[in-house]
């Protein structure tokens, strides 16, 4: 169990490309960091930093306050698990397992009570025997997993070691390692493009853009305060709607223009900023996450609105409805290098009950809880 | 559908094909077939009867021949010369190729792409041009007449090394990455993570230089000035001209040169079937 420390870390690859940024982050003795972000944020880059498969270009790499940057992979004491688990495929399962410690010149009969014991805590005691091409996809994930816990290492590092699974296996592996990661309180830096797993594993998630570092904090904290509207919009599934809004003074409080509307802004809101009223008359951005939008509920008719139904995805417990925001250039279409459709046709989310039906076309009505909106100034950045 | 069948009747195209198929699996083992059954045969036949069918007819097939190669040259001593000499060529070379493959694959360090180039280059350059100057060299070694120059000078292989090269940039670099944070340093990666996985590799340079070198001739014939350290190919040409000239004893000396070469194809091509079935490395 180690505490880990970055500052100022950089990578820049011979090409000359960046693969991380000015990266300044601290992982606590015993917790779970997930890093999350989109194909090519720089998050596995992170990740083989800290394994020392890459070498820093800049910046410290700290384990328990001693520099490591200069360290082997051997001398660092890490244990990985890659996405493609890289079991060792002419070994079998037991030799897969024994070969960290092995290395490590253990004697024979340590190896073996270490080896059974991870391989009973991993349900593997049945596998010992063959070889990585005869077990099936969560079985090899587990092997790769075991390897890894079989000797105490300072430092677990994880590489989207779920994207290979199916969605079923996925969800009882994640919740899996949750609990293996509890229960032996080794530090653990997660990386994965899944904010599912980033939001349900990590005790803080660490959101990575262009190699840059663009939030740290709780689950909660991003979901509810991102720190700008690339985070608002990655993080949630679907992210947080964001359309272009100004802030003025109407006669019951401050207002918020949607399109031609002004929707009141709840007085919960205001008082979640320091100084709301610094920022009136200039062009903004506000973000909705998709459950503010409310359907067919008695609320003040200033915040309701009609709209015309684009698109829906039933899921059963709920139903997410695309609708037409009604001007073009209302929401805001690119958010980092993002893909987000419902941006590009100019149309936000709500995340309705699943009792409802809904009809392509159909006009509905739909209330805008303002409790909980976020804003952010034209280039991003939340305003506190 | 249902009922019977119609017999179908081969296609002119497909018979002739067939024909063709044939006539030319008869050329490619006719000599070999008459090296065989002429071997068996008593001298005096032999060059009778090459010109007719009865060149692959064995009848009152003796060994006769084989015993008197033996007993008129020490074709055990030759024999050995030969496995000697190419199997030291070719564990030495898969040891050597091989690390100089994965250093090229694999390992960063300076001059790298230079080298590299000169090795692909060397892979186009024919032995012969150089015979000359390395066989000064090795006489200003002092080195003629030996194993040693028969074997040195072709452990190092371009086209081995290339072999190798290309093979392991296709491994996954994930495996050797989790080997070392496993604990295992380069070499110790290399021996017990790489190597394994390279088996079809091994097989496929072993058994080509294993054929190159059993079947060399120039350069043992340049450097063996008698028949303790000479290899199979001079000898049999020196048999050749040894009176009397007997073509059974030279046909029986042939297939002693070949019969390795058709043993190590025959063990290995079921090494090779499997090679190939298991490079398909999944995670």
């Amino acid at each position: 169990m180690a505490r880990v420390d970055l500052e100022s870390l950089a990578k820049r690859f011979p090409d000359g490309s960046w693969g991380v940024r000015d990266l300044s982050l601290a992982v606590a003795a015993g917790e779970l960091l997930a890093l999350v972000g989109p194909s090519g944020s720089g998050k596995s880059t992170v990740l083989r930093l800290l394994a020392g498969l890459e070498q820093a270009s800049d910046g410290e790499i700290r384990f328990d306050g001693t520099v490591v940057n200069d360290r082997s992979p051997q001398e660092r004491n890490v244990a990985m698990v890659f996405q493609n688990y890289a079991l060792y495929p002419h070994m079998t399962v037991r030799a897969n397992l024994a070969f960290p410690l092995r290395m490590r010149r253990l004697a024979r009969r340590e190896i073996a009570i270490q080896v059974e014991r991870v391989a009973g805590l991993l349900g593997l005691a049945e596998l010992l025997d063959r070889r990585p091409a005869q077990l099936s996809g969560g079985q090899r994930q587990r092997v790769a997993m075991g390897r890894a816990l079989v000797r105490d290492p300072a430092l677990f590092l994880m590489d989207e070691p779920l994207s290979n699974l199916d969605a079923r296996l996925r969800a009882e592996i994640r919740t899996e390692i949750a609990s293996l990661v509890r229960q032996m309180g080794t530090t653990t830096v997660y990386v994965t493009h899944d904010q599912v797993e980033a939001m349900t594993l990590g005790q803080r998630v660490a959101v990575l853009h262009g190699g840059r570092l663009q939030q740290v904090g709780t689950p909660h904290e991003l979901y509810h305060r991102p720190a700008n509207t690339f985070v608002a919009a990655f993080l949630g599934s679907p992210g947080m709607n964001l359309f272009h809004t100004v802030l003025r003074r109407g006669e019951g409080g401050l207002t918020l223009d949607f399109g031609d509307r002004r929707l009141p802004v709840d007085p919960l809101a205001v008082t979640a900023y320091a100084d709301l009223a610094r920022h009136l008359g200039e062009p903004l951005i506000a973000g909705l996450r998709p459950e503010a939008f409310v359907a067919a509920e008695p609320v003040a008719a200033a915040s309701r609105i009609a709209v015309q139904v684009t698109a829906v995805e039933p899921l059963g417990h709920e139903t997410l409805v695309h609708c037409d925001a009604g001007a073009p250039t209302l929401m805001v279409n690119d958010v980092g290098d993002l893909p987000t459709t419902s941006r590009r046709f100019a149309t936000f989310v709500a995340r309705l009950p699943g009792r409802t039906r809904f009809m392509i076309g159909e006009t509905i009505a739909l209330a805008i809880d303002t409790g909980h909106i976020a804003l952010f100034t034209v280039d991003g950045q939340a305003i506190v | 559908m249902n009922g019977k069948a119609k017999p179908r009747w081969p296609s002119w195209g497909a018979v002739a094909a067939w024909a063709l198929a044939c006539l030319l699996c008869l050329l490619y083992v006719a000599p070999v077939a008459m090296l065989v059954v002429g071997s068996l045969k008593p001298d005096a036949r032999v060059l009778v009867e090459a010109g007719s069918w009865r060149a692959f007819w064995a009848a009152g097939a003796s060994l006769a021949n084989y015993r008197d190669v033996f007993a008129r040259v020490d074709l055990g001593r030759f024999l050995l010369n030969s496995l000697f000499i190419t199997a030291s060529v070719v564990v030495l070379g898969l040891v050597a190729n091989s690390l100089a493959g994965y250093a090229f694959a694999r390992l960063a360090w300076r001059g790298r792409q230079w080298l590299f180039a000169g090795v692909a280059a060397l892979m186009v350059l024919p032995f012969e041009a150089i015979a000359v100057p390395l066989f000064y060299g090795a006489s200003l070694l002092g080195l003629r007449d030996t194993y040693t120059v028969q074997i040195v000078p072709f452990v190092a292989n371009g086209f081995a090394i290339y072999l190798f090269y290309s093979f392991f940039l296709g491994l996954p670099r994930e495996l050797e990455e989790a080997a070392r944070i496993d604990g295992a340093g380069t070499l110790r990666t290399f021996v017990t993570i790489v190597a394994p996985n390279a088996r079809p590799c091994f097989a496929t340079v072993a058994i080509l230089t294993f054929l190159t070198q059993w079947g060399s001739y120039l350069w043992p014939l340049l450097v063996t000035a008698g028949p303790r350290v000479r290899p199979l190919p001079v000898a049999i040409a020196a048999f050749y001209t040894l009176p009397p000239r007997q073509w059974g004893d030279i046909l029986a000396f042939g297939v002693v040169m070949a019969a390795p070469v058709v043993l190590l194809f025959l063990l290995f091509q079921r090494a090779f079937v499997r090679g190939v079935a298991t490079t398909g490395l999944k995670g």
